[in-house]
């Protein structure tokens, strides 16, 4: 009989661990090339409407009605960055919070669940590879929107930039870990990552600044990563201020990851043990 | 032993009913109700993705009527009436998004039709029963276009309620004609996808 280290794994173990998750997930995209041009280029799809929009409405490139709401009257920058940071939370809804169902639908969940590793770093694996693929859809965004949309980038506020992207993928991915929990136990993944779409769609500054919105629509907002990721990253790039200026924001969103992350931890733990004793684990 | 002409001997053929006759008419009329009804069983077996599906317009449509209103800083564009000959901008995008719904549900629901069969491993099935193709995703098409019916319903509701709609009564059914005429153009859309 074959029998499995005791004890709490190494460090490089669970590092290996992430590796093997890394490049699994990375072995999936390059099967799927199709995959990669759509994440890449859809997005622009997603945002050009609001600026063919814009232009019909306003009549020219720039609106003073916006301005008093978003402090800067430049409506394009301000969509394409919104649109270029939503990419981050479609890709951890979708890319993490469903991983653990598709891990079901591939029959290979009972294998990874009772594996002899601590569940934790396969997540951070997953999490890990979705944040490279992510960064790299984002970094030819920026790219385009540079060359086409106005975008300024100075080199100052590259490091302070790829702090908050840092902060808001932590966020994310502890909301993606809720999801992956529950999904667990009630299976419909899908219909659970598109209905927190929605709420970020809809109450995050994406396309519109938050001060747009009913005062209960705002304090909604408030309680999401992406909100002071986008108010951050906007006053840096379109508002010119410095770091300084919104060290708020950064604390809150800090205080934001720490919550979500923790909390999806246990979630998730919880929900594995629960369905681990149930028998549900493989069902569909 | 057995006759080997026996052992092999050719399936038995059966003449699939072709030509347009009026119990061939009835025939796939009734295969197009059929899909439609084995889709609506599927898609009521789990009602709460049917009510996000019904709800998803709404929240689509919103963020780009918000949009309007924060940069024009009210309801009506000069711009816009200078464009097209109407300066509200909540009508204008909500008639604009019910027909890019139905654009979407054409492309997306007829042209998933084929696949979808082939995820529950019945295309095989279908594909052998003595019904034409056609018949089979315009009855798929019937269900989309009544989902997006029941969706630009509560879509309406939602808009008419938060904003207004100022529809003109007397545009009502020349939009509707131009509409149906829309409607067969997406089919015809849907089927080559």
């Amino acid at each position: 009989m074959k029998m499995y280290p005791s004890g709490t794994p190494s460090f490089k173990a669970n590092l290996l661990i992430v590796w093997s998750e890394f490049v699994k997930n990375m072995k999936f995209l390059m099967a799927y090339p199709v995959l990669f041009v759509f994440w890449t280029i859809f997005p622009f799809f997603w945002f050009i409407p609001f600026i063919f929009q814009g232009q019909a409405f306003v009549g020219g490139l720039q609106s003073t009605s916006f301005e008093q709401f978003a402090g800067t009257p430049n409506y394009i920058p301000f969509v394409v960055i919104g649109a270029i940071l939503n990419g981050y939370v479609l890709t951890s809804l979708y890319g993490v919070g469903e991983s653990i169902r598709r891990e079901a639908y591939r029959g290979t969940l009972d294998y990874l669940l009772s594996s002899p590793c601590n569940k934790a770093f396969i997540l951070i694996g997953k999490a890990v590879s979705e944040s490279i693929n992510s960064t790299m859809y984002a970094a030819i965004q920026l790219v385009v929107g540079i060359l086409l949309f106005g975008i300024e980038v100075t080199t100052g506020v590259i490091m302070p930039i790829v702090l908050i992207i840092f902060l808001l993928i932590l966020g994310l991915y502890g909301i993606s870990l809720m999801l992956a929990a529950v999904s667990l136990q009630f299976k419909q993944a899908h219909d659970l990552s598109h209905t927190l779409e929605y709420v970020f769609y809809i109450f995050s500054p994406v396309r519109y600044p938050l001060q747009s919105l009913p005062f209960w629509a705002q304090v909604l907002g408030r309680f999401l990563p992406l909100t002071y990721a986008l108010l951050a990253v906007r006053s840096l790039m379109l508002l010119k201020q410095n770091i300084l200026a919104i060290y708020q924001e950064i604390f809150l969103l800090f205080v934001l990851d720490i919550a979500a992350i923790l909390l999806g931890f246990y979630l998730f733990n919880w929900m594995e043990k629960r369905t681990k004793s149930s028998g549900t684990i493989s069902h569909y | 032993m057995k006759n080997k002409n026996e052992e092999f001997r050719e399936p038995r053929k059966i003449l699939c009913p072709h030509g347009l006759t009026l119990a061939n008419l009835k025939a796939e009329i009734r295969t197009i109700w059929e899909n439609n009804v084995k889709e609506w069983k599927i898609e009521l077996t789990y009602p709460i993705s049917f009510i996000r599906q019904c709800i998803e317009p709404i929240i689509f449509l919103l963020p780009f009527i918000i949009y309007g209103l924060v940069l024009i800083g009210g309801r009506y564009s000069d711009s816009l009436l200078h464009l097209v000959g109407t300066d509200d901008i909540v009508t204008y995008i909500f008639t604009g998004y019910v027909i890019m719904g139905f654009i979407g549900t054409s492309v997306w629901a007829m042209g998933f039709s084929i696949r979808k069969e082939q995820w529950y491993g019945t295309l095989e099935s279908i594909y052998v029963t003595p019904t034409s193709r056609i018949s089979f995703v315009l009855g798929m098409a019937l269900h989309s276009v009544v989902h997006q019916g029941i969706a630009v319903f509560f879509e309406f509701l939602v808009i008419y309620a938060i904003f207004g709609l100022a529809l003109k009564i007397q545009g009502i059914l020349p939009a509707l004609v131009i509409f149906a005429l829309m409607m067969f153009a997406l089919c015809g859309f849907g089927i080559f996808v």
